[in-house]
């Protein structure tokens, strides 16, 4: 029995005559939208406010300067460390965990400034 | 001549589009939108997660549009990414790509009485049935029918769209437009069927 057949032209022809299907009215719009956001997020990342900086500063520089300027070390005897120098008035185990808490609070700051700096490819001009 | 200004203009909005400017690519996405929400239809078979693939497979063409190198067209890059993009949502809704509620296995139908009723139909109700009949088809039948026919894609862009080698191509399409026409042909049986 002979099979039941269409020519690929007809096939086309009537494939073509109902048109593509056509996404919402707002579909632009709600793309446009979802370009902006990601944008957005590449040329904003989220950077540590100036006072937080200037403070992160002045913790880690000034029992430097203070170590540097009164010629007393850390280093009591070899492998060992002493923070009795710095003569806070509080516990030696408080202020190694207050450092260690700052310490990667700092690194985390300063890997998100050198990671979030907009690259001058990365620029997306804005029309 | 008419096919090479296009293609100037094309690549002139594409250059607009690395530089950053949206309102370009608001024209591309004019312009291919309806193919690229079709495409994903097919694969997705709902109006929402289709919308939610083309509008990802936009998004992703325009962050990465600077790789985008004009060796192919630029629909072929971009249905390239609605394909796959959509194959990312099947995959994580677990939706497998071969499911069809129309077998391969069809029972023969009278040829004579489906042609017969073929013949009689006018155009709109022609192209009604084989819309009908296309949806009756698995989805990786659905996307190689839909690039060759309604798209007109060569069978060297639907291998660039869909990673297939050219022979599996040729193979899938010549099968699925076998089992269009069948389904068609169920289709037109059954109308045969209730008219008597």
């Amino acid at each position: 029995m002979k099979e039941f057949d269409i020519s690929d032209k007809e096939l086309k022809s009537l494939l073509q005559a109902d048109g593509l299907e056509e996404p919402s009215a707002n579909f632009n719009e709600a793309l446009l939208e979802k370009i902006k956001q990601a944008e957005a997020r590449k040329e904003k990342p989220v950077t540590a406010p100036k006072w937080l900086l200037i403070l992160m500063a002045v913790l880690f520089i000034a029992p430097t300067v203070y170590f540097v300027l009164s010629g007393q070390s850390i280093l009591t005897e070899p492998g060992q460390f002493s923070l009795e120098g710095l003569n806070l008035g509080v516990s030696s185990k408080f202020i190694w965990i207050g450092a260690l808490a700052l310490l990667i609070l700092g690194i985390t700051l300063l890997l998100n400034i050198l990671s979030g700096r907009p690259r001058a490819k990365d620029r997306v001009k804005k029309s | 001549m008419l096919e090479q200004n296009e293609r100037y203009a094309m690549d002139l909005i594409i250059a607009k589009v690395k530089e950053g400017d949206l309102a370009a690519f608001n024209v591309l996405v004019n312009e291919y939108k309806g193919m690229a929400f079709t495409l994903a239809l097919k694969l997705m078979k709902s109006k929402e997660d289709a919308e939610e693939v083309t509008q990802d497979a936009f998004l992703k063409a325009y962050t990465k549009i600077q790789q985008f190198e004009g060796k192919s067209k630029f629909s072929t890059w971009l249905y390239t990414i609605v394909y796959h993009t959509a194959l990312t949502q099947l995959r994580k809704k677990q939706i497998p790509m071969d499911s069809s509620e129309f077998g391969s296995e069809q029972a023969m139908i009278n040829y004579s009485e489906s042609d017969k009723e073929w013949r009689k139909l006018q155009k709109q109700e022609r192209s009604t049935y084989i819309q009908q009949a296309l949806a009756m088809l698995s989805r990786e039948d659905q996307v190689v029918i839909t690039l060759f026919y309604l798209n007109e894609n060569s069978l060297q862009e639907i291998c660039e769209i869909t990673q297939w080698e050219l022979n599996n191509t040729k193979v899938r399409l010549h099968r699925a437009r076998k089992r269009l026409l069948k389904a068609l042909e169920e289709l037109l049986d059954d109308e045969v069927k209730e008219l008597l």
